[in-house]
């Protein structure tokens, strides 16, 4: 997330080139290490280990060493002396970056203050994003969001993308509105102690990134059986954040997913819209808690 | 060799799972895409064993199962749920499905689940 978030910028202000940032990309592709593999490596998990976590994941709102720690193959000790030796996105892109001869560090540093006060961040905010961390990076992207329940089911969704789909992800701040339009989308709501809505949103085919993956082919457009593929996609979202809602005696029933291929028009009441990128194609996430959305 | 059918509203979820069994040597005779049809294809392909969708539209897997149950009370049933639907399968399991598992699939649990009700 960290580089997509810091390198649109440098972008946007012609501080390096879209390719440049790509080279900065493929770089880090190759240097920054799965967790597993050091954790392989250091002779901490066995391979087998590895794969039992990496399967667990798939179906679990978790981290690597979350669940490593879980099964009682880590201590919470080593998963963080391995997150030290995975290293840091900043660092990693700044190396890149400057190796590259792209930027010096005093630039990048001045860059980095300059995007910190046109998005209206903090010092704080600026570490977070830093750190790679997507627990700590979705929030700041919620600005004026009271809800906590709107916050957790993004955070559940955004953490569902980036396992199942692709890491390569970027995001924009959120906003609150009572109507959206699209071109096409897929909605899940969910009935019983609250009325929740998830769903994705997308212009021409852009939401093919999440149906071609999710499903493992390639759909020509965004036709039912595309959005079939992001409905299943918005099913475990919507099922891990029942599990998330249980925990408080929130009790809610999901219902079968919708899908619209025509350009449509989505209404409800304050609901949550946040702007995303996905393997660099644009999508949108929809949530609402509360108030069910509607078409 | 076990003949399963399948029974889910969604497309890709019955190509993915598919495909695990198939991958796996099993055969799958049938597939199903509301519970209606499932309990339909139930009575006339006669399946060895039949993974149940639960949120599905027309009639849901539980109310499905409930039909299956009164066809054959031994009938083999996997149901099939996302995370959080823990109510809908303590309600099946009572009625009598055979287990659950958890989309995504694991193929090794998926797979691990059925050679087990083979047995039982």
């Amino acid at each position: 997330m960290f580089i997509n978030l810091f390198g649109k910028y440098l972008i946007s202000k012609n501080l390096i080139t879209t390719d440049q940032l790509n080279v900065v990309r493929e770089e880090q592709k190759k240097t920054r290490v799965k967790l597993g593999l050091i954790a392989i490596s250091e002779k901490l998990i066995t391979e087998k280990q590895s794969e039992e976590i990496n399967r667990k994941q798939a179906v679990m709102d978790k981290r690597f060493g979350d669940i490593a720690v879980e099964l009682g193959y880590l201590t919470d000790a080593q998963v963080s002396r391995l997150l030290d030796l995975q290293g840091n996105p900043y660092m990693l892109f700044a190396q890149t970056v400057t190796d590259k001869g792209f930027m010096t560090i005093a630039e990048i540093e001045t860059a980095m203050d300059a995007y910190r006060k046109e998005k209206g961040l903090t010092a704080a905010n600026i570490e977070d994003i830093k750190s790679g961390d997507l627990d700590r990076i979705v929030p700041i992207f919620l600005p004026g969001l009271n809800d906590q329940n709107v916050a957790e089911l993004i955070g559940i969704a955004i953490r569902t993308i980036n396992r199942l789909i692709s890491t390569d992800l970027w995001m924009d701040m959120a906003s609150i509105t009572d109507s959206f339009s699209c071109d096409n989308c897929a909605l899940q709501n969910m009935e019983g102690s609250l009325d929740v809505t998830i769903g994705l949103a997308g212009m021409k085919d852009e939401l093919l990134v999440i149906a071609d993956t999710y499903a493992g082919e390639s759909f020509e457009h965004m036709n039912l059986d595309a959005l079939d593929s992001v409905g299943e996609l918005i099913n475990i979202v919507n099922g891990l954040f029942a599990t998330a809602l249980s925990y408080n005696k929130i009790q809610v029933e999901l219902m079968p997913p919708s899908f619209y291929e025509e350009q449509c028009t989505l209404k409800g009441k304050e609901f949550c819209v946040v702007p995303m990128e996905v393997n660099q194609k644009q999508v949108n996430l929809i949530a609402s808690v509360g108030a069910k959305v509607t078409i | 060799m076990a003949k399963i059918l399948i029974v889910d509203d969604s497309r890709t979820s019955r190509k993915i799972l598919r495909g695990i069994l198939e991958e796996a040597g099993l055969e799958v005779i049938g597939e199903a895409v509301n519970g209606k049809e499932g309990v339909e294809l139930f009575e006339t392909l006669q399946p060895d064993i039949v993974t149940l969708d639960i949120t599905m539209p027309i009639m849901d897997g539980v109310e499905a199962l409930k039909e299956i149950m009164k066809i054959d009370r031994t009938a083999k049933v996997i149901m099939v749920t996302a995370a959080g639907q823990k109510g809908n399968v303590v309600e099946a399991l009572k009625m009598g499905a055979y287990e659950f598992v958890t989309k995504p699939y694991e193929e090794d649990v998926i797979i691990d689940v059925i050679n087990k009700a083979m047995k039982a």
